[in-house]
């Protein structure tokens, strides 16, 4: 019995040392920033933004932050930190809603962090979607509540732990920088048509135009998603200037929505979007839809609405520039100038 | 609550234990039961975790089973043996009615809509966690109230305990209480006993390892199998059908090996349930090794009350094909399950009769047994072998389709020779963890070169282990508990545990 009761014990005592050294070092680490910034010595990968953006809201130090859909995640935050003279961070959602990408920035914002600019390239196809609209339901809940408990799946996660920990941990150990936000969420991948069409078939039949009338049920819709997840999030912090752009898409993309009939309605809710982002004081808007020596380049793509990482520099140097700025006295005029264009486009020649 | 969490593992587990024997030190020789009562709350809080509602359902049953079989006794008592009966059929109907509503009403309405034309609704009833074996469990006693030759006298707390006590609650075995309540009750049970412990904390590590590496791994190319059906070609199904062969094997293993072992903590001792069932060779050897407290409750309640083997040889194929029908809807309120049923009750009768004819001839022959007999018992071994590989892989189909359309759909697929194993099944072992980390070690460029690898390879060990290798009864019975095990122990507990939170894929597929 004696050696049994030191065979259980010597046991149990192993088990609890490996968890309590595992859950030692996630905390001190911290590979997701869930307790506190980065700790000086350690290289740290920015990586998986749905686990690490809630870590880089509470416990990096900055003033200006981009943020919004993969539109985003080529942007290089030393450009801006250059342009506007910020320490800026990139929180980019892939696939992301308005609605889970304004709750990061309510984050942001009650971290204590005074941030004089939000950069935000809009998904210009999010316009006519539900306020609630999410890509992705399964959320890592406990890095973005304050229950310490559930933590648990955090501290005590073999993915966590090898993606996060063990990989800092090795960069460390090799002498490798921290991935840098001009890095973090970046991506070179395939472009051109070759690229494009792997997710893009043109549809056979062309179907009749919409009027482009929203009902009163479609155009709560919009008004809805965009007061909610934008409006009202811009009205929460006036002292912090919010800069967004409507992501340019290509030339493929006002295709498809040309060929299924909703390129007029799309310009209504652009329309209606745009007047509620010009009524907020803090608000500068720009549009991109005319540069189409960009939208009708194809090389720029990687599929209809990705542009590649050049096309983010040359936007960041339109805003620099004020080249594209969506005023009262010009949005209706931009917005007739893309129906004229689009409409009349010469589609075929993107086949050619 | 579920044994594979991290609030079971880390939380309740350690707690109901400590907490047992600490209230039994407390007692000492008072004799109270304050710790039955424990387990009782204990066990009440690890059902009601998840949904707190169906605690009155347990409760409800467990109250009204317990009074059934009282008044059973108490009639017994008086010798009014009619009565008795009455309240015993009651009790069984009233069980087998709370199984039939929560699982079977559904079920039954559906049908009854197709076959009658008509469009009752639905309850779309959540299955309680457990019901078919709770329900089972007090169905044997109720009739061991009214049958057994001595009258049963148990508390309220010896019962209720004895019911919901945790580690055979929700999953069985299908513990009789003849089997369990004297082990309660037994005063010699209640110190730490550290040899048990320690057979304990083995086998549970041993079954949360099944569960948590590798069932739970293999579920992720079933369920990716089952809910693609017709993208799979020959190749992916083929490993599908494996996989699930091997998960419902592993799953089902490493919630026994957890039970075994958790009971074994409070000095208890659980029926065997799983003994190598994939070393049977024949349909009737496979039911003689897995769920076998579910094989011995129809048996004794169903099969034997039918007449057993007693009436001729017609009812007992009868009485076989009866308690496989219902086995088969036991798993399930599907066709699927009354399939799955049906035809192990055909391949069991089969074998009765082949078996029989060659128990005549063998009588025959008995006198002279050669080599070439020996050899020819170690062939027809092996054959067995194969005949219950490909039997199982090919009605585990019928057990996991969703519907009649898959089971077709899935054995179509077997027939489409194009290409190999798809690489949305391939990564699904690529992207574990440990695939990656040997990656990182060196074998990336393997692995780049033949993606498949890493699946095909896990499936032979695996299938190596379920047929080469101790099961944890042998394991246990080997009491020797040196620095080896201990570490085998502490990697599976620790390995197991930060593999209980997956981190979500976020694919974003526009893109």
């Amino acid at each position: 019995m004696e050696k049994q009761k030191k065979w259980f014990l010597g046991t149990m005592f192993g088990c609890i040392a490996c968890l309590g050294l595992i859950v030692l070092a996630m905390v001190v680490v911290d590979p997701y920033f869930h307790y506190h910034g980065k700790v000086p010595g350690i290289s740290y990968r920015l990586y998986n933004e749905r686990y690490i953006n809630s870590g880089i809201a509470d416990n990096f130090e900055y003033n200006a932050v981009i943020t919004g859909s993969s539109m985003n995640q080529n942007f290089k935050t030393s450009t801006v930190d250059k342009m506007w003279r910020t320490k800026t961070v990139k929180m980019p959602f892939s696939g992301g809603g308005f609605e889970e990408i304004g709750q990061n920035l309510d984050r942001a914002f009650a971290s204590g962090n005074e941030i004089k600019v939000v950069l935000w390239g809009l998904d210009y196809n999010g316009f006519y979607r539900d306020r609630k609209y999410r890509a992705y339901e399964d959320y890592p809940d406990y890095l973005y509540d304050e229950n310490l408990l559930n933590d648990v799946n955090y501290v005590l996660n073999k993915e966590l732990i090898f993606e996060g920990l063990a990989t800092d941990l090795l960069m460390t150990v090799q002498g490798q920088d921290s991935t840098t936000f001009d890095e973090y969420a970046s991506w070179d991948a395939g472009r051109g048509w070759d690229s494009i069409s792997l997710l893009y078939t043109r549809s056979e039949e062309i179907t009749p135009m919409g009027d482009g009338i929203l009902s009163e049920k479609e155009e709560f819709l919009v008004r809805d998603n965009i007061g909610a997840n934008i409006v009202e999030l811009t009205q929460r912090y006036p002292d912090t200037q919010f800069v967004f752009f409507y992501a340019p898409y290509s030339a493929v993309y006002w295709e498809s929505i040309y060929r299924d009939g909703t390129l007029l309605r799309q310009l209504e809710c652009e329309r209606i979007v745009t007047e509620m982002l010009l009524e907020c004081e803090n608000v500068t808007l720009f549009n991109f839809h005319n540069k189409t020596d960009v939208t009708g380049n194809l090389e720029l793509y990687r599929d209809k609405e990705h542009y590649v990482f050049e096309v983010n520099d040359m936007i960041l140097q339109w805003i620099n520039q004020g080249e594209g700025l969506v005023t009262k006295e010009n949005y209706m005029d931009i917005i007739n100038w893309e129906k004229e264009y689009y409409m009349n486009y010469d589609y075929d020649s993107l086949y050619e | 609550m579920l044994f594979n969490s991290y609030i079971f593992i880390l939380l309740f587990l350690p707690l109901v234990v400590s907490g047992y024997f600490l209230i039994n030190k407390l007692q000492g020789e008072k004799k109270g039961t304050l710790d039955l009562w424990w387990i009782f709350a204990m066990s009440l809080w690890f059902y009601g975790y998840s949904v707190p509602k169906y605690l009155v359902l347990i409760l409800f049953s467990v109250f009204v089973n317990f009074f059934v079989s009282k008044r059973i006794s108490a009639n017994r008592e008086c010798e009014k043996k009619k009565i008795a009966k009455a309240w015993m059929i009651t009790g069984v109907v009233f069980n087998l009615g709370l199984l039939f509503y929560f699982k079977y009403y559904d079920f039954f309405i559906s049908n009854m809509n197709v076959l009658l034309k008509e469009d009752w609704a639905l309850k779309n009833i959540a299955l309680p966690l457990g019901i078919s074996f709770f329900t089972f469990q007090q169905i044997s006693y109720i009739v061991d109230s009214y049958r057994d030759k001595e009258i049963i006298k148990y508390k309220f707390i010896e019962y209720a305990a004895y019911v919901t006590f945790f580690p055979q609650l929700v999953a069985g075995p299908i513990v009789m209480h003849s089997e369990l309540i004297p082990q309660m009750k037994d005063e010699a049970k209640k110190k730490i006993n550290f040899d048990n412990l320690s057979q304990g904390l083995y086998a549970l590590a041993l079954g949360l390892g099944k569960k948590v590496l590798l069932a739970d791994t293999l579920s992720k190319i079933v369920t990716f199998g089952y809910g693609n059906i017709s993208s799979l070609n020959a190749a992916s199904a083929l490993v599908v059908m494996v996989s699930y062969f091997l998960q419902i094997y592993f799953d089902f293993s490493g919630y026994c090996d957890m039970a075994l072992g958790m009971a074994k903590m409070f000095n208890m001792d659980l029926p065997i349930n799983f003994n190598s069932p994939y070393k049977a060779k024949s349909v009737n050897g496979f039911w003689d090794r897995w769920h076998l407290t579910l094989s011995r409750f129809f048996i004794q309640y169903v099969y034997i009350p039918l007449g057993g083997s007693r009436k001729g040889k017609v009812r007992t194929y009868v009485n076989t094909a009866i308690v496989f029908l219902l086995s088969g809807m036991w798993h399930g309120a599907n066709w699927t399950f009354f399939i799955w049923g049906i035809t192990h009750g055909f391949f069991s009768i089969c074998e009765k009769i082949i078996a029989a004819m060659l128990k005549k001839r063998k009588k025959v022959k008995k006198e002279i047994a050669t080599w070439a007999d020996r050899t020819l018992k170690i062939a027809v071994g092996l054959l067995g072998y194969i005949y219950m590989f490909v039997f199982k892989n090919i009605t585990l189909v019928m057990f996991r389709a969703e519907s009649v359309a898959d089971i077709k759909a899935m054995y179509h697929s077997l027939t489409l020779r194009t290409g190999g194993i798809s690489e949305a099944i391939t990564s699904k072992v690529n992207d574990l963890v440990e695939v990656r980390l040997l990656a990182r070690l060196g074998f990336l460029n393997l692995f780049e070169r033949y993606p498949a690898l890493p699946c095909i390879v896990l499936l032979l060990v695996l299938l190596f282990a379920v047929y080469f290798m101790k099961n944890t009864q042998e394991k246990m019975a080997n009491n020797q508990f040196g620095v080896k095990r201990s570490l085998i122990t502490v990697f599976l507990i620790v390995w197991s545990v930060i593999s209980l939170s997956d981190v979500s894929e976020f694919l974003y597929f526009n893109f």
